[in-house]
């Protein structure tokens, strides 16, 4: 072995004691299981962000509904803008842009609001309604069916109120309930 | 945080319907298992290229190869996650211990390292998405003057110095933000990307591996692994016999020819030019460290918690009218903006640190690539240049002694 | 020779070349209509709604909405399919191109003959290139480092907020430290007299207030604004000062609002003082001017006359007039150390002569005000509303309070109401004793109010049964006050009953100040401040 072979080995080696270094560095805190993106609905300021900023055509933050917390009030506050003309689905009536909420009489008078999922583009004006004068149960959530899972997630680089954050894959959604989070 | 009475409305009594609450769906994460499937795709593509370009020299399969990478690890995977970005990752989890680093993020950016140490950039040649894609594009070769090129080259190595700085200190993950192929991969993104991305492409019909070449932060590290690896690609399958046939078979600027014979600079000369550009090393590198940390406070910009502090005093000195979503969320919270500009100094001066230490790199790496241009090494063959050769295999089809290993006709 | 294959492939370049041009330059042209963005922050869907409010039953206008509405949604899911689908085509023509370019790519065999001499290596030019590369970059760090510094330079001294423990100690404000207008560790021992008479140099109904042993004053004409200090123990004139900055006109009001009836507040550090023709500014206890502001007309059609809140950093105004339609009532809230906006929300509400009031629900801290036709609380950090209830009528001017785990609101000349906050549940509710100008106060287990004919009601706290009546021959502006264990009753003519809360009426004595009184007395240790007509009387215990 010549001197210019021995020296590239020793570099060699040189160079996997540093990447074991590198390795035995962040395997400790490394995370087995994976990470996903998630919005923290109370910390959420329904800014309407979520909606543009994704790296997707459509965003693949959308507004879930919390039954449970729900009040099914015949004006609701996340369904109907704020002075409705009349209570009915007629478009001058309606906060969601795409009427992606449908309403559904029940009982009086109680009125059930549920998503239409592919229509819903995540722009949170029902969750604004529905939180600043409602039971505050409309919030926004990722969907990991349509989430790519970017390194770094464009809208929460672009979150104001900071509340996209990585959770573990195990426990992917942060949904709102009476009780607080629930995974 | 935004406290609201949560319920102001009584929940609900069904009691003529009995009516039951829906339940909602939640989509399922992607299982794990496919993500160790990457890994492992990762794995088997690596040693594939390995044997593809340096044992069975194949300009075929690792095109077969490369065509494969594009739709897995590119289209099927959107491109993310990758190799380039795993970079930022580990700088990120070494140097704050909250991130909980994948452990598919720490293979994807070791494995390649570890191959390159061993067998050269196989890697670059036929298993990244983004350099198999430029590859697949090329139509037309132009060639990029030497000169040129390394002077180009070194934007690579300043690329790699930023986007570990600012990983590192929390200011974001640069080379996501302005990867220009994964727009492509995902087919959607915001137009400034897609335009870039449409432009890369466009360019690397004619100029080769554009990205890779001039860019690609990980390419550094790759090429600095492949310049001590146990194997090499090499052009010729036995010895080289200088004819020439292969000089310009390289697209990419990265075969460097045997030396000339005729008249070369006195040693003298030489020497003494030596000797000014090892003095001006240090003076290099403590420029680049004075420079990284003017730069530093500018740097932290990228961080969101400066920039709400800088937001907070410019409204608060009345600098500037009106305010934004997220200055209204912090004065929500009630904190006096004291503590807030506390925090935003702490990260600047972070920033001022690794702003110096990223000077000290980009100081240090022009330094001694002055060094090494003016050291002439006598090259007695053809050989492909170990940092910056891709293992494309494009240069074997040039070499009569391939030709006659192949068995087929040799050119007169 | 070139075979079919090769025809092929060439057509294959030009025909998928031209089909990926195409496709791309739609999808470009698509890109620019159809955005999300232009559906969900369309400007012109806003402007449209707004018509509809003022027009309802117009309807072309509605079809107008429902139209455009159909518009843009129609385009951004066209756009979201389109870009779906030609994406992948735009993929596939691209792999046609390529397949088909490569095919007919032939690269010519090398011949070296024709290629001259070797390139020289070109070194030195390379060292040029990396040097200008690192001048490049130097140049970028030399930009970056020339961009403005914008946080302050020095660590600036954070003021700490104020313990609440002495903030209690103090009478802060229009309703005292915890706006429920009693204090709880003052006591003003029988019999009383006077320490001190100071007269005060301008008119004005506002309250004083209280800060360890400062009393604050505000006076106006219609020429100066003038907020005062007095010293407690003997009654001095510390300083009398005008408000900084030219002064609007003075509105319009009536003779029993006057020109000052906001009652200042302070912090312990500044006071805050605001007037009807607009002006609001803070004084530091020395003296000096910190700040001052024109918040624009109070224009109210008796006058303007709610006292601001404090909360931590944040000076809170409730500014309410004209009809709730005219969108003309709105909250804001300024920084206590500069007096920039924090933030500023309508409230849907009419006039209003209350003032707002924070208490502690729960942990969390809540505004609470009072106008035809809402009770509304807000969130004192950021303005948002946290509940609201319906159930106020005619003029308001008696302030909430909360007592226990009421919220008791005062509709006047209708009904007294006991609410559960958070909610819209209205706990009780009575006509009896309501109420038109002074405001409720609390000892914990019963309310007592002042009607506007001199009758004193008590009524249960949890349940709003009215438990006894005591009707005076007098007339009250004042708000009934608790000061240890006495509520006082100041009467307009100047006459303060002492009535022993409890079960049942008990008065345990009277005393004439001498003077025609309207603000609400201040109670401050051992010590009372009443605020006439002309004088401020220091009124204190005169056992031995």
């Amino acid at each position: 072995m010549n001197r210019r072979d021995f020296m590239r080995g020793a570099f060699r080696g040189a160079g996997l004691i540093g990447l074991s270094g590198v390795l035995a560095g962040v395997i400790r805190r490394a995370n087995a299981a994976g990470s996903v993106w998630q919005i923290d609905p109370w910390k959420c300021t329904a800014c309407g962000r979520c909606a543009t900023e994704c790296v997707l055509e459509q965003s693949a933050a959308k507004c879930v509904h919390s039954f449970d917390m729900c009040g099914y009030c015949q004006l609701c506050t996340g369904y109907f803008e704020p002075q409705p003309n009349k209570l009915n689905t007629a478009a001058e009536n309606q906060l969601c842009p795409t009427g992606a909420i449908k309403r559904q009489f029940i009982e009086d008078p109680y009125y059930e609001y549920t998503i239409d999922e592919p229509l819903c583009v995540g722009c949170s004006k029902c969750v604004k309604g529905c939180t600043m004068f409602g039971n505050g149960s409309l919030h926004l959530q990722i969907r990991h069916d349509r989430c790519v899972n970017c390194n770094e997630c464009s809208i929460a680089r672009a979150c104001p109120a900071d509340a996209i954050h990585r959770v573990p894959a195990a426990q992917p959604y942060l949904f709102k309930s009476r009780e607080g989070h629930v995974g | 945080m935004i406290v609201v009475a949560a319920q102001r409305f009584p929940p609900p009594e069904f009691s003529e319907t009995g009516h039951q609450l829906p339940g909602f769906l939640a989509p399922a994460v992607r299982a794990l298992f496919f993500e160790r499937l990457d890994v492992a795709v990762l794995a088997v593509a690596l040693a594939l290229a390995a044997w593809l370009a340096l044992r069975q020299r194949s300009r075929r399969g690792l095109v077969w190869l490369g065509i494969f990478s594009v739709l897995y690890f590119g289209f099927w995977r959107k491109g993310c996650i990758c190799s380039i970005g795993s970079i930022q990752n580990i700088a990120l989890a070494l140097s704050d211990s909250a991130y909980a680093i994948p452990v598919t993020v720490i293979a994807f950016g070791l494995l390649p390292l570890i191959v390159a140490l061993f067998f050269g950039r196989v890697f670059c040649a036929a298993v990244c998405p983004h350099g198999a894609l430029q590859d697949l594009v090329l139509l037309k070769p132009v060639t990029v003057p030497p000169w040129l090129e390394h002077g180009l080259r070194m934007l690579a190595y300043v690329y790699l110095g930023l986007a570990v700085i600012f990983a590192a200190t929390g200011g974001g993950f640069i080379i996501c933000q302005y990867d220009p192929f994964v727009p492509i991969f995902r087919l959607s993104g915001n137009t400034a990307m897609v335009v870039t991305g449409v432009v890369f492409l466009v360019a690397g019909i004619f100029i080769g591996r554009p990205y890779c070449r001039f860019l690609c932060p990980y390419g550094v590290l790759l090429g600095l692994a492949a310049r001590v690896s146990k194997w090499r690609v090499r052009v010729t399958p036995t010895t080289c016999t200088q004819c020439r046939l292969c000089e310009q078979s390289c697209p990419f600027n990265a075969l460097n020819p045997a030396t000339l014979a005729g008249p070369v600079r006195t040693a003298a000369a030489t020497k003494r030019r030596l000797t000014w550009l090892l003095a001006l090393l240090p003076v290099l590198v403590a420029t680049g460290v004075w420079l990284g940390g003017v730069s530093g406070t500018a740097l932290a910009r990228n961080n969101r918690l400066v920039n709400v502090a800088e937001r907070i005093q410019l409204e608060n000195t009345g600098a500037v009218t009106g305010t934004t979503d997220a200055a209204t969320v912090f004065r929500a919270t009630g904190t006096p903006p004291e503590e807030l500009f506390t925090v935003a100094r702490q990260l600047q001066h972070r920033n001022i640190r690794a702003g110096r230490w990223a000077g000290l790199w980009v100081g240090l790496v022009i330094g001694l690539k002055l060094l090494a241009l003016t050291v002439r090494r006598q090259r007695p063959d053809y050989e492909a240049d170990q940092t910056r050769c891709v293992a494309c295999a494009r240069c074997y089809r040039y070499c009569p002694e391939e030709l006659k290993r192949l068995g087929l006709p040799v050119p007169e | 020779m070139s075979t079919f294959l090769d025809q092929l492939a060439r057509a294959g370049v030009l025909a998928a070349g031209l089909f990926v041009i195409l496709l791309a330059g739609l999808l470009a042209v698509t890109a620019v209509r159809g955005k999300v963005a232009t559906l969900v922050n369309s400007k012109q869907v806003v402007d449209l709604h707004k018509e509809l409010r003022t027009r309802p039953k117009d309807e072309e206008l509605k079809q107008g909405i429902r139209q455009l509405d159909l518009q843009l949604r129609q385009g951004t899911f066209d756009r979201l399919n389109l870009a779906h689908q030609a994406g992948r085509a735009l993929i596939g023509g691209l792999v046609v191109f390529l397949v088909c370019a490569h095919w007919t790519r032939r690269p010519a065999a090398p011949n070296p003959l024709a290629w001259g001499a070797r390139r020289p290596e070109q070194s030195r030019l390379a060292r040029y290139a990396v040097a200008g590369v690192f001048g490049l970059v130097a140049f970028a760090a030399v930009l970056a480092a020339l961009a403005p510094v914008r946080l302050p330079d020095r660590e600036p001294v954070a003021e700490p907020p104020v313990a609440d423990a002495e903030f209690r100690q103090q009478w802060p404000a229009f309703r005292g430290p915890t706006g429920a207008g009693n204090a709880a560790n003052a006591t003003v021992a029988l019999p009383w007299r006077i320490r001190w008479k100071t007269p005060i140099p301008l008119p004005g109904m506002s309250s004083p207030i209280i800060w360890s042993n400062s009393v604050f004053l505000t006076g106006a004409t219609d020429k100066e604004d003038r907020v005062f200090r007095f010293d407690t123990e003997t009654g001095a004139l510390a300083w009398s000062l005008t408000m900084a900055g030219p002064k609007p006109p003075a509105p319009k009001t009536t003779d029993d609002t006057g020109l000052a009836a906001p009652t200042p507040v302070t912090d312990g550090r500044r006071v805050y003082a605001i007037f009807p023709d607009g002006l609001a500014g803070a004084f530091d206890f020395s003296g000096k001017p910190v700040w001052t502001r024109n918040l624009g007309s109070l224009e109210n059609s008796y006058g303007y006359a709610a006292s601001p809140a404090l909360y931590r950093d944040r000076l809170l105004i409730q500014i309410d007039s004209g009809d709730p339609a005219e969108g003309q009532s709105r909250l804001l809230a300024l920084d206590t150390r500069t007096g920039r906006q924090l933030w500023e929300v309508k409230r849907p509400v009419a006039g209003s002569w209350t003032s707002p009031v924070v208490v502690e629900w729960n942990g969390q801290a809540q505004l609470l005000t009072c106008a035809t036709p809402f009770i509304i609380a807000y969130n004192p950090l950021n303005g948002t509303e946290l509940w609201r209830a319906p159930g106020l009528q005619d003029d308001c001017a008696p302030s909430p309070i909360l007592a226990g785990n009421v919220v008791v609101a005062v509709a006047p000349n209708n009904a007294v109401i006991g609410m559960q906050p958070d909610t819209t549940n209205e706990l009780w509710r009575t006509s009896e004793g309501v109420p038109d100008a002074s405001s409720p106060v609390s000892d914990g287990q019963y309310i007592y109010l002042l009607d506007p004919n001199g009758m004193l009601s008590c009524l249960r706290q949890d349940t709003g049964k009215v438990v006894w009546t005591h009707a005076f021959d007098d007339h009250f502006y004042a708000s009934p006050t608790l000061a240890g264990g006495t509520l006082i009753c100041l009467s307009r003519k100047g006459v303060a009953y002492q009535v022993a809360p409890g079960a049942s009426y008990r008065e345990i004595g009277r005393f004439e100040v001498g003077e025609k009184c309207n603000a609400s007395p201040v109670p401050h240790g051992k010590r009372l401040f009443v605020r006439g007509h002309q004088n401020l009387f220091c009124i204190e215990s005169g056992a031995q």
